[in-house]
């Protein structure tokens, strides 16, 4: 061989390896996790209760269960995409909020959990749980976040002396530890994970959580 | 490598595996960068995972340095070793793979620095940043071998020729 067409051959193979590479990686990059069909083997086995939190339609068509951790960077970003489906979707669908906060990654997910229990127990807990996402950089950090969730629930008008006093409380620990130990149950390898109509489904974009809804419409 | 002319001459005397070992280990790390540059870049966060806190540590503050995300950075620097290490094996410039084997110290500081980050100040566990780590090691511990063994190959040619001119 000439060490022309050798030259030829190497640099084709290196260069027409890295666009195959970066081709693939692409579209694995772009389609994380994004297909339903590749994840629904894994079924909702707690079905939705009056201990449950939700908002959105009462008969909805389409029930999403989300196991979540205020933690988890994912998480706090897939929340503005279910506030956009309920707007979009008011009659249709309805959001459930389950916690599973994961302990061995993130220190003050359990806490944060508590927080939004000792809100709802003065019915705010979906103000906590969004004033906890939009904060959630600020108390991860921190080596004991709790002065900084009482400033919070204060914030969203929460009585602090109660709220202090529920944070910690057995019933909130319970209650995150049941949501939890539903979520070990079912093997879910992390969070966010969600439930449509009972089947797991993923989505990264609000494109592909909304053609969920519309594709079963 | 006394002068830059000396980078430009051809040699059959550095051990096959090299360039090829070089080769496989920066398209792993090459792979590995692209990656999470892409999800990056298509604002995908990568989902948290009981066992390990890739988001915790692709989601902070670290993960950029003056808005450039170090993922790209390392893609940067894997595609470099890549065309030098593949210059090396076309013409077989002595130049290309001693450079090469001078990048891969800037690979490892950079990984030990990440290290740092990960597990003293995220405490979180992110095995992508864990595979680069392990490609730029392995590239900086045969590239210091190499330009060990090319100084000590010139040391020695070096004394022969002294003592010839003695004689």
């Amino acid at each position: 061989m000439k060490a022309y067409h050798r030259s030829i051959l190497i640099w084709t193979a290196i260069i027409g390896g890295i666009i195959l590479l970066l081709f693939i990686l692409a579209r694995a990059g772009a389609n994380q996790n994004t297909n339903p069909e590749e994840t629904n083997t894994i079924s909702l086995s707690q079905s939705v209760t009056t201990q449950d939190h939700k908002k959105g339609a009462q008969n909805a068509a389409f029930t999403i269960v989300e196991y979540s951790d205020f933690e988890c960077p994912a998480c706090a970003t897939r929340t503005p995409l279910l506030e956009k489906l309920l707007t979009d979707f008011p009659e249709d669908v309805q959001i459930i909020y389950r916690h599973f906060p994961l302990t061995s990654i993130h220190k003050n997910a359990t806490l944060a959990a508590q927080a939004t229990e000792a809100a709802a127990l003065q019915g705010k807990f979906w103000e906590m749980h969004d004033v906890l996402f939009n904060t959630q950089q600020t108390w991860s950090p921190q080596e004991d976040p709790q002065e900084f969730f009482t400033k919070l629930a204060n914030s969203i008008g929460v009585n602090t002396e109660q709220f202090t006093a529920d944070i910690t409380s057995q019933a909130a620990k319970d209650a995150v530890k049941e949501d939890a130990k539903e979520a070990e149950k079912m093997n879910l390898p992390g969070t966010p994970s969600f439930f449509l109509n009972g089947q797991k489904i993923s989505f990264n974009s609000y494109e592909q959580l909304a053609k969920l809804i519309t594709k079963n419409e | 490598m006394n002068n830059w002319q000396n980078l430009l001459q051809k040699t059959n005397n550095v051990p096959k595996w090299l360039p090829i070992l070089f080769l496989c280990v920066a398209l792993f790390g090459f792979a590995d960068a692209s990656y999470l540059t892409i999800t990056h870049i298509n604002n995908v966060t990568l989902p948290c995972y009981i066992v390990e806190g890739c988001d915790t540590v692709t989601t902070s503050k670290y993960s950029e340095i003056f808005g450039i995300p170090v993922s790209l950075l390392g893609t940067l620097y894997y595609l470099s070793i890549i065309v030098l290490t593949t210059l090396f094996l076309d013409k077989k410039y002595i130049g290309a793979i001693y450079i090469a084997s001078l990048l891969t110290p800037l690979g490892l500081v950079a990984s030990a620095y990440f290290m740092i980050v990960m597990f003293g100040i995220l405490n979180a566990f992110c095995i992508y940043c864990i595979g680069s780590a392990i490609s730029s090691t392995i590239l900086f511990i045969f590239g210091m071998l190499y330009i060990v063994r090319i100084h000590n190959t010139h040391a020695y040619e070096q004394k022969k020729e002294s003592s010839k001119e003695k004689t």
